[in-house]
């Protein structure tokens, strides 16, 4: 049975004691980690704003790029059956190089302008990573 | 601090839960400025949480920004059916111990004081008349336990947490985190006491 001379009891309202007064003691949190902690959060919603975008942008691309090539050799086959082979294939290969030059610019897009915020993408990450 | 929602003049958010579920729910809709709302309910409580955890006032500044970002970025994985203050702490204590074993990775030792950073103990600590004392004191008793009973004695103390809520904070089933809390103390009473005491 726990008593009033009891260690634990003791060690029990001291830890309470010291609690209550600590809370009195100065405070930790204050208008500039406020600032600090609200800019951050800034930050970083925003850099993820802009890699989501450059992601998407990215996959665009990619889509397009795909779907180009896909038409294309669609194309080369119906012409091949025709019979006008050689022609199907030089249109095939113009074909796949337009589509690699789409998913070149989707990429350089989505690399200097991820979010369509022009340059200013840029500084954001840049601004996030430095702090 | 408060673990739980405060009550009395501090309670402001934290003590209302409509307010608090409508700044939630702003926030989840991308409305930053709830984070304003939610900052000034649980700053202070949340800074000395982990002061607490990480014994030095700079790591804890940094791991509070860390939290508050992670919450930014993870409030779609909150359960508005639960309370909030649990959660948050359990953001910043995983963030925290990722911290202090990265830190130990690196064998490295904190050196010199600071506000919050505890002392070693030194000898048994006998009662202490000032409030300075007696927080030195209660430092010096927490110093000689482990981390982990020694955040629980804080968030059950200082934090003002109930046995659920440290429960659900440390991730321990509510009977394991009773009886570290009994062994904690008994510990500490054996502090109190002194070697000779203890043994007599």
């Amino acid at each position: 049975m726990n008593g009033p001379q009891d260690p634990t009891d003791r060690i029990d309202r001291r830890l309470r004691q010291a609690a209550r007064e600590g809370r009195g003691g100065p405070p930790l949190y204050g208008p500039a980690l406020r600032a600090r902690t609200l800019a951050a959060a800034e930050r970083s919603a925003r850099h993820r704003a802009s890699r989501n975008a450059a992601l998407l942008a990215a996959a665009v691309g990619v889509v397009v790029a795909g779907q180009t090539v896909l038409t294309g050799w669609a194309l080369a086959r119906i012409l091949a059956a025709w019979g006008w082979a050689a022609d199907a294939a030089t249109l095939g290969w113009v074909v796949v190089f337009s589509a690699a030059a789409a998913a070149g610019m989707a990429a350089v897009v989505a690399m200097t302008d991820p979010a369509g915020e022009g340059w200013n993408g840029r500084f954001v990450r840049r601004e996030a990573r430095h702090g | 601090m408060t673990v739980r929602e405060p009550s009395g003049p501090r309670a402001g958010l934290a003590g209302d839960p409509e307010r608090l579920a409508g700044s939630l729910r702003r926030l989840r809709g991308g409305d930053r400025s709830a984070l304003g709302e939610l900052l000034d309910a649980w700053g202070e409580d949340l800074m000395r949480y982990l002061t607490a955890l990480t014994g030095e006032r700079e790591s804890a500044e940094d791991l509070f920004q860390d939290t508050w970002v992670h919450v930014v970025e993870r409030i779609g994985r909150y359960d508005p059916g639960r309370p909030f203050a649990p959660w948050l702490f359990r953001v910043a204590r995983n963030l925290a111990y990722d911290h202090l074993r990265r830190k130990r990775r690196w064998r490295w030792i904190p050196l010199g004081g600071g506000p919050g950073e505890f002392e070693p103990a030194e000898a048994a600590p006998g009662p202490a008349d000032d409030p300075v004392d007696r927080r030195r004191e209660a430092a010096r008793l927490l110093a000689c336990l482990d981390r982990r009973s020694r955040e629980m004695v804080w968030l059950r103390y200082w934090g003002d947490a109930s046995y659920e809520e440290i429960a659900a904070i440390t991730r321990v089933p509510v009977g394991t985190g009773r009886s570290r809390l009994h062994r904690a103390r008994k510990k500490l009473a054996g502090v109190l006491q002194g070697p000779a005491e203890e043994t007599a």
